[in-house]
């Protein structure tokens, strides 16, 4: 039985530090051009990179349509970047959007000439 | 976000029916030319199919009365598309309107903290919502008020693992505990109902003080805690939740739903818990928590033709053994086999329900609802040397017919409650027969947003105990814009099942009396509550809340423990019993995703026993609670902080506490801490937690522990923490749908 209570409070140890266990690789940044175009998309964005692995923050000027991504060396590439940020839908330098997600996208997310109403999200 | 707006239907059984005329509030925004999102004045919004609207005011928000004819809100604004959604709760809404007609550009967002205190509703309620239940990833519904210091949980005994909960310092019989406005805990549930109710089946916890609506029945004294369950068309495809502790049990829930049509969905419900590691950290040769194995099913179904019918339908299962006593160094039978105590319970439990609503397209105020609840309770227990088998078929029906205009409301209906009992306790047959047809009307009226007022009258037969008229008010005002004023008077009846809900008294060497027939429980409740919403800054908000309540016993079936330290007597009140409950709340949003809650109660409980009006045992006079939550951006790292107060208890006459506590005729007052961590990663969260980090335990819980069939021992004095400081963990892994 104590063993039993044992291997049980081990395991819960596990959990910890597999969790909280940095890793102690180099940052780096890089800027990925994308084609955002409103504050919604810019939290969608930012709320992918959150939990790519390796991320550390990253945030989007939505003037210059430019992310600023900090992230672990090691852990991640910018290729794993482009590619997470085309998969919700978004082009990424010169990674096109996933054309699945990019349909699923809010009316003033999409680019002027897919949108159902051209004006949304810009000067009228 | 289509879907989701799809999706989202309305509950209108549930606090629909309940809560006739509460309104819903919200604001209607567009997103401007730099794509950010700004408010929209005088918008239209009202309610689908009706002429009942409003026009957002010049910062967007609009405030609505319910209406029972239609969940569908729409807003509207010229140049601007209109969007619908569904309401499904009384959060509030955020509408984003845009130009041109797409509708897949429908956006809802509800701003959902881990608890609140709703505005809206005339009967003040709060809620604690799903982030709030996984702030301490509990277990069941027996540990989701440990952040709350409305409900007061504790132990009923130190050796079944039975949990009790307070409000107002009243046992938690005097209030009512449903599940979607469906009683849950009548009768022979009592004594283990709490454990019964899954933490991840739960999508919210209704609390409310003092007597609620007539509609719900004659029961809610002190008041009514509504456990609302996973809806089978908004929850993920897929859930799962694995839980262990260093105590040694563990649990998981796993959840699936399918959308089977647009009007069909279902979502299936699996939880077990297991206690498997025998702990006996006060080494008395007690068990300190009971071998024990639930296994727990649930089939959920959804109907809905929109705005026609809705109907709402399932089945629970549930099997719950648990065994204990001392059994450190033995098995049940060789424990039984050398004289030791052993504590058995199985209980088996078959529920069925439907709820179903309809509502007529040219009378957009008036729908009709229907509830059927059929029960079947058994349960098999042995408390040392004594048998108690218990068997109860319930049935449980509501109508209820609401109609009238949005400024007067009407809602009137009738009921049944049949309970078919079959207990057996040592040689003493406690068999009956409990019939209670009964019919309800309530009024309510609503002459502007501001003020709320409700009436309601119920008369009920009980084939035992006679009749009984039941009469309610309710009364809110906002007094200013963020003041809202509220008060409560009402009766209470109850029809008590005293083994069940005193089982804690089972586990111990004390003899049962029963002094004389009891009559039925009956009491009044007045309250009065204060909320007030100070904006720190435009996104700051803090909250503070005053309230008190007494309730007065008419009758009450008094559990004497001050005659005799070795009899518990139980007859009906002879003088004096009464509560005062006065409690302050302050919740405030520091600053972002920073949130902290400070909240102090005070409880004067009196009741005549032994001849003398004397002060309830076991029910602390002062009580505190802290609690602070912090959340990284996107609730990646997400900690929670709860700390609690708890004061000194009186003792029953007679009591003698072991060493260091020996001479007292109060408990201990003590300090409590639970903390936890969750980390979200893409599609499932870790977490892990401590709780009781002040390692307070009570001192030898069980009262002579080391002759438990002589007449000295008693473990139903509990006042404090049975075990000390433990350490959990645990992952959450969803799939939602696409």
């Amino acid at each position: 039985m104590r063993k039993l209570k044992n291997i049980s409070a081990l395991l819960i140890m596990l959990l910890v530090t597999g969790s909280i266990s940095a890793q102690n690789a180099k940052t780096e940044e890089v800027d990925i051009k994308v084609s955002s175009q409103c504050t919604m998309c810019k939290e969608r964005i930012e709320r992918t990179l959150a939990f790519e692995k390796g991320v550390i923050k990253s945030n989007l000027d939505l003037e210059t349509h430019t992310v600023k991504v900090t992230y672990k060396n090691g852990k991640t590439t910018p290729e794993a970047l482009r590619k997470a940020i085309s998969d919700v839908g978004y082009d990424a330098d010169d990674v096109a959007g996933d054309a699945k997600a990019y349909a699923k996208l809010p009316d003033c997310c999409k680019k002027e000439a897919d949108r159902v109403d051209p004006h949304a999200g810009h000067n009228h | 976000m289509k879907k989701l707006a799809a999706f989202i239907l309305i509950i209108i059984m549930g606090t629909g029916f309940a809560y006739a005329q509460q309104a819903i509030k919200g604001s209607v925004y567009e997103i401007d030319a730099a794509g950010k999102k700004v408010p929209l004045p005088f918008a239209n919004v009202y309610w689908e199919g009706t002429t009942s609207g409003t026009v957002s005011d010049e910062k967007g928000s609009f405030s609505l009365p319910d209406n029972a004819a239609s969940a569908r809100l729409i807003a509207s604004f010229v140049g601007f598309t209109n969007d619908t959604i569904t309401i499904n709760s009384h959060s509030r809404q955020e509408i984003i309107l845009r130009k041109g007609s797409d509708l897949a550009a429908v956006n809802i967002t509800e701003k959902l903290e881990g608890s609140f205190i709703s505005k809206i509703k005339p009967i003040k309620t709060e809620v604690i919502t799903v982030a709030g239940l996984q702030k301490l990833a509990c277990c069941n519904l027996s540990e989701s008020f440990e952040n709350n210091a409305t409900v007061d949980v504790g132990f009923a005994d130190a050796v079944t693992g039975a949990r009790q909960i307070q409000m107002l310092g009243l046992a938690g019989v005097y209030s009512q505990l449903m599940v979607e406005n469906i009683p849950f805990t009548r009768g022979l549930g009592s004594a283990f109902g709490l454990t019964y109710i899954p933490g991840t089946w739960m999508e919210s916890i209704q609390i409310s003080k003092g007597t609620s609506s007539v509609i719900n029945g004659y029961e809610s004294t002190t008041g009514q805690i509504n456990a609302e369950m996973r809806k089978p068309w908004n929850t993920d495809k897929f859930f799962l939740n694995a839980y262990l502790n260093n105590e040694g049990r563990y649990e998981l829930n796993a959840h699936a739903s399918a959308r089977l049509n647009e009007r069909f969905s279902t979502l299936v419900l699996a939880h077990t818990s297991q206690q498997v590691l025998k702990n006996d950290m006060n080494h008395d040769g007690f068990l300190d928590t009971p071998l024990s194995s639930q296994i727990n099913l649930s089939n959920r179904w959804s109907y809905e033709k929109a705005g026609v019918t809705e109907s709402k339908f399932g089945i629970n299962f549930l099997q719950d053994r648990r065994t204990g006593g001392q059994l450190i160094d033995h098995n049940t039978s060789d424990a039984i086999t050398n004289g030791n105590y052993v504590m058995e319970v199985t209980t088996r439990r078959l529920q069925a329900y439907d709820k179903t609503g309809f509502m007529f397209k040219n009378r957009p105020n008036t729908s009709i609802g229907l509830i059927f609840s059929g029960l079947y309770h058994e349960q098999e227990s042995m408390f040392g040397r004594t048998n108690y088998d218990a068997r109860q078929l319930g049935f449980y029906g509501n109508a209820i017919l609401q109609t009238g205009s949005p400024v007067h409301g009407v809602s009137t209906g009738f009921s049944l409650m049949y309970d078919d009992y079959d207990e057996v306790y040592a040689d003493s047959s406690f068999s009956r027969v409990e019939s209670v047809p009964g019919a309800f009307a309530q009024y309510t009226f609503t002459p502007n947003e501001k003020m709320n007022f409700i009436a309601g009258m119920r008369v009920d037969h009980h084939n035992l105990h006679g009749i009984m008229y039941t009469p309610r008010v309710h009364f809110k005002v906002n007094l200013f814009e963020n003041t809202v004023l509220r008060s409560s008077a009402g009766k209470g009846y109850r029809s008590p099942s005293i083994l069940a809900e005193n089982t804690g008294m089972l586990v111990s060497s004390r003899q049962l009396v029963f002094r004389e027939d009891f009559k039925l429980e009956e009491a009044w409740n007045y309250g009065v509550n204060i909320t007030q919403e100070f904006n720190l800054t435009d996104e700051r908000k803090a909250t503070l809340t005053v309230d008190f309540y007494r309730t007065d016993f008419i009758n009450q079936v008094v559990v004497d423990l001050d005659e005799a330290y070795n009899k518990v007597i139980f007859y009906n009140l002879d003088g004096e019993s009464y509560s005062n409950s006065f409690q302050v709340d302050l919740s405030v949003n520091l600053f972002e995703r920073f949130d902290f809650t400070a909240a102090y109660r005070l409880n004067d409980t009196k009741v005549t026993t032994a001849g003398a009006l004397r002060e309830r045992p076991l029910v602390s006079r002062h009580k505190g609670l802290f609690t602070m939550s912090y959340a990284t951006r996107f609730d990646k790292w997400k900690f929670d902080f709860t700390s609690q107060y708890n004061g000194s208890t009186r003792l029953p006459e007679g009591i003698v506490l072991p060493e260091p506590h020996a001479g007292q005729t109060y408990s201990p007052d003590y300090i409590t801490i639970h903390s936890q961590i969750t980390r979200k990663f893409k599609k499932w969260d870790a977490y892990i937690g401590a709780e009781n980090l002040t390692n307070f335990k009570q001192e030898h819980p069980v009262l002579g522990y080391d002759a438990p069939f002589a007449d000295r021992f008693d473990a139903g004095m509990v006042w404090g923490p049975i075990f000390g400081r433990m350490f959990y963990g645990g992952i959450r892994y969803s799939i939602p749908h696409e």
